[in-house]
């Protein structure tokens, strides 16, 4: 049993940093899959596609759920599936790669403790690089 | 425990794959792994930590490993940076 991992984006982004996980890490240490939000998407539809994601790639461990930019409309849709769905799922917003990474490096964590090392990742991957 | 010196010989430095390379490898070992580059001390199963000593090639890091497989590590460490990371320059 393992968490697994959906990304909820706009375009491609969410695709595009899992695709650049794995170039990095060689493979990919737990299940991921995205979901791309278009501007001419139907809300309702990609509910139903989220929900219908994380029942493949639920391991049994639950789906860390990443979006890119809270309140959007990616992330409103993370909000739903939330509240529409019986599998235990938990949603961050403010993907970022060091986020993602972070979470692949501790593939054997449950799904609560993913989270703070996802959360810790993202904040600890923004870095002032002009500061010596 | 032990300590040594290690240079970071390929072209690349300690890039991401080479990063998650070292990283995969220390991982298997009960060992505490850190390395250090100034004053800055990193886990060394950790690929954000490796990745944040922005170790470009040349750079000397000092590998320290604490515990029963610190022998075992340090050699399978020390190889994995002479023979560049598994690059090829």
């Amino acid at each position: 049993m393992a968490t697994s991992i959906l990304t909820i984006t706009h375009g491609n982004l969410g695709q595009e940093l899992i695709s650049t996980a794995k170039t990095m890490l060689g493979t990919l240490p737990l299940k991921c899959e995205n979901l791309s939000v278009s501007n001419t998407c139907n809300p309702e539809k990609l509910l139903a596609e989220a929900q219908s994601l994380c029942k493949k790639i639920d391991d049994g461990d639950g789906v860390l759920v990443l979006t890119d930019i809270f309140g959007s409309t990616p992330s409103n849709i993370c909000s739903n599936l939330r509240n529409n769905t019986d599998l235990k799922i938990y949603v961050i917003a403010g993907l970022n790669l060091p986020m993602l990474i972070r979470a692949l490096n501790y593939p054997t964590l449950k799904l609560p403790d993913l989270v703070k090392k996802a959360l810790s990742g993202a904040h600890d991957g923004i870095i002032d690089c002009q500061v010596k | 425990m032990l300590s040594k010196d290690l240079t970071v010989a390929n072209k690349l430095g300690l890039h991401a794959r080479a990063a998650a390379i070292l990283v995969a490898l220390a991982s298997n070992f009960s060992s505490e792994i850190s390395l250090q580059k100034g004053s800055r001390k990193i886990n060394g199963k950790s690929i954000m930590g490796v990745m944040m000593l922005a170790a470009n090639q040349h750079t000397i890091v000092n590998v320290v490993v604490t515990g029963e497989d610190e022998q075992q590590a340090m050699t399978e460490i020390e190889n994995l940076f002479n023979n560049l990371f598994d690059e090829e320059e």
